[in-house]
């Protein structure tokens, strides 16, 4: 397996003496990292989950639009800002692995490196109802 | 101002940005500008090495932020101001005339960044030009 880029690598260890939950995927949309704040919303150790395709991570966590309809994968911010390499931002319920809804914002932005290189995104949460 | 040791999160926010192809600010807790990429110096039209560190004040007068449509952004409102007073992201976007005179229009995405046990250790923004030419 390929290291990852030095742009990844130092994404996660800032995300990692972060208290914001973070979420990294690849150029893919594969799931590379997230941190402790992370695992607390969406009720899940990243230990356990580990590295996941993105059409298994998109669709792991039950989340839903404001309304209650279910948010398609195309419409998560982070599905958008690894596809369009553009930021993307949204508020929705998610309910974690422990059954538990939560009223999110999420702010998703793709990681760009120096020659056009698409690295892959960051996606960070924010708790709209503490 | 003076140089002091900054918070590890800090450190390696600017040394991520230092790779990033994105233009990205880096802002102390005081929200005095720390460091600004090259990516952003570009569109900025002065190098970091050359502005330095610099008070809120001093950056909002020397880089002014406009709405859409031509009005100006007050130091108070502008987009990573709000974010750290409500801590959380704030996306918008404006138009930002350069060092060089070029106005451009500009999305923004301003974010604190927050430490571990409660710690607001500054905020970050990344830009997108609209309209490249």
């Amino acid at each position: 397996m390929a290291a990852p880029p030095i742009e990844l690598i130092l994404m996660r260890q800032l995300a990692g003496h972060l208290a914001m939950p973070i979420f990294v995927v690849d150029p893919e949309g594969n799931l590379l990292f997230y941190n402790e704040p992370a695992e607390t919303l969406l009720g899940h150790r990243f230990d356990e989950a580990g590295p996941m395709p993105m059409a298994e991570w998109s669709t792991s966590f039950t989340q839903r639009d404001q309304d209650g309809s279910p948010l398609r994968p195309d419409d998560q911010p982070l599905v958008i800002a690894v596809r369009s390499h553009r930021p993307a931002h949204r508020t929705f319920w998610i309910t974690g692995h422990d059954g538990v809804a939560r009223h999110l914002g999420v702010t998703a932005f793709p990681l760009e490196g120096p020659e056009g290189r698409h690295l892959g995104a960051v996606a960070m949460f924010w708790g709209l109802d503490e | 101002m003076t140089p002091a040791q900054k918070p590890l999160e800090l450190i390696l926010t600017r040394q991520l940005a230092s790779y990033l192809a994105m233009p990205l600010l880096i802002f102390d807790r005081e929200v005095n500008l720390l460091f600004y990429n090259a990516p952003a110096e570009a569109i900025l039209g002065r190098r970091f090495a050359e502005t330095g560190e610099m008070r809120l004040a001093d950056w909002a007068g020397m880089m002014p932020l406009y709405q859409e449509d031509g009005t100006p952004i007050p130091p108070e409102d502008r987009p990573l101001v709000a974010a750290m007073r409500e801590g959380r992201p704030v996306h918008r976007r404006l138009r930002l005339v350069g060092l060089d005179g070029r106005s451009r229009r500009i999305e923004s995405t301003s974010f604190p960044l927050e430490g571990q046990g409660g710690r607001h250790l500054g905020g970050v923004v990344i830009f997108w030009e609209l309209d490249q030419p």
